[in-house]
């Protein structure tokens, strides 16, 4: 029969002698016939002589429990008992916890580093720690991963090849700063047929003999196309060069250049 | 048991059952929970009132068998309360308790039980002992945490898990207690192998 709330207040109460006479009669034959409530006297003696041990019990229920509880050799010796324990366990967590801080952090890996700092965190403290390195982690990724530049507005301007150099005569396309647009688009008519097996790479060199490769070359009708972010615009006066790259990588250069003034 | 003969034994164990082994598990059952009232009642001769009981019971059994209707447990308890009766008018009046040890004692005492535990709990099942250990670990509200933990790790419920804590309790403090006995009270002489 399961024990109910009352039983186990009332098998408490008959320990520390707090029964009436009726109460203790009735308690005393239903110990004789059920285990289940026998069991429990057993469980709430020893649990009782743990409270005193902790100094857990009130001071009327101390009082009863000096008086009336130990009043037999057999719970003196069951309390002489319950207090070796007690202390055995208490110096046990003493020299548990002295051994884990006398261990040299020098001695331990960093795994055992982390694990040891972590185990000793709260569970709160452990989920804020999860979700900060997750932000980080994220941020991190989000720094480092290549960003690819997408402008919202362009300005066009569309060259043609000019066989002549800058210097025997040839025109420049020009282009006002500021440019009034995220991005320059120049196409450049090719003399030829698009190669659609082949890619294309655009060199762009300055007057004051920089040199800059584009590898990201548009193919577009007739005409090649790069796109030059406005922020890298300095003005002067440059020279585009087509070179057509086949599928083995050997490149040919088109013959002429493309020139372009940034004022 | 005193000066019962093997005929009333037979009798009284034949009046409980008449399946001589279920009957001798109520004999034993009955005894022992007499010894325990007898000493919740603050009785220090609680076996010796419960075999004077049973003396009692056992000396009528033929008119039991013959007269008595009910639980034999109810009759038994109703003779246990006049024994007890009596031993309360016979009973001298109670020595003054020995006071508690001297520091000296106390902490040679203390001693000799930790080397004890040691080397009970080290011949604990290992889960049993790491059980105890950790059952009895903390203070309070870290007590009681412990223990829910404890239990949802085991799988079983507190009460279940309350159970195991105090047979194995039951276990170490009777190995504790015949360690006690077994060793030298010179604590420098007594090491794991003395038992």
């Amino acid at each position: 029969m399961a024990l109910t709330r009352n039983d186990l207040i009332t098998i408490r109460q008959y320990l520390l002698g707090q029964l009436g006479e009726e109460g203790q009669q009735d308690i005393e034959q239903r110990l004789l016939r059920e285990d289940d409530l026998f069991q429990e006297l057993e469980i709430a003696e020893e649990e009782l002589i743990d409270e005193y041990v902790d100094q857990a019990l009130s001071t009327a229920e101390r009082k009863q429990f000096e008086s009336y509880f130990l009043s037999t050799s057999e719970r003196e010796s069951k309390l002489e008992f319950a207090t070796a324990l007690h202390r055995y366990l208490s110096k046990k967590t003493v020299e548990k916890d002295a051994t884990e801080r006398s261990v040299s952090p020098s001695e331990l890996t960093w795994l055992e580093r982390v694990q040891t700092a972590w185990t000793r965190q709260t569970q709160l403290v452990r989920v804020a720690l999860f979700a900060a390195a997750a932000v980080i982690i994220v941020g991190a990724f989000w720094l480092v991963r290549p960003h690819r530049y997408a402008p919202q507005s362009y300005a066009t301007v569309t060259l043609t090849m000019s066989t002549s150099d800058r210097a025997a005569g040839g025109q420049a396309t020009k282009v006002k700063l500021p440019l009034g647009a995220d991005a320059l688009r120049i196409e450049m008519k090719l003399p030829e047929a698009l190669d659609q097996a082949a890619r294309y790479r655009v060199e762009l060199l300055k007057d004051t003999g920089e040199t800059r490769s584009i590898e990201r070359v548009g193919q577009y009708d007739e005409s090649v196309v790069v796109e030059i972010p406005a922020i890298q615009l300095a003005r002067g006066q440059y020279a585009l060069n087509v070179y057509l790259v086949k599928s083995d990588q050997t490149e040919h250069r088109i013959k002429g250049s493309y020139l372009l003034t940034i004022e | 048991m005193g000066d019962l003969t093997q005929a009333q034994f037979d009798s009284l164990l034949g009046w409980l059952d008449a399946d001589r082994n279920a009957a001798a598990s109520k004999y034993e059952r009955i005894q022992l929970r007499m010894i325990r009232i007898f000493a919740c009642r603050g009785c220090n001769e609680a076996e010796s009132l419960a075999d004077e009981t049973i003396d009692r019971v056992a000396a009528k059994v033929d008119w039991l068998i013959a007269n008595y209707v009910g639980d034999p447990t109810l009759y038994f308890y109703g003779v246990a309360q006049n024994v007890f009766r009596e031993y309360l008018r016979r009973k001298p009046r109670t020595d003054p308790s020995p006071g508690p040890a001297s520091g000296a004692a106390k902490s040679d005492s203390d001693e000799r039980s930790h080397v004890c535990l040691d080397n009970c709990l080290e011949h604990l099942p290992r889960e049993n002992t790491s059980l105890v250990m950790r059952y009895y670990e903390g203070e309070k509200q870290a007590k009681i945490s412990n223990r829910k933990r404890l239990a949802q790790e085991l799988g079983i419920t507190l009460d279940a898990l309350r159970i195991r804590a105090h047979r194995i309790r039951g276990d170490l403090r009777k190995c504790v207690l015949h360690c006690l006995e077994q060793a030298p009270a010179q604590c420098n002489e007594f090491g794991p192998n003395a038992y």
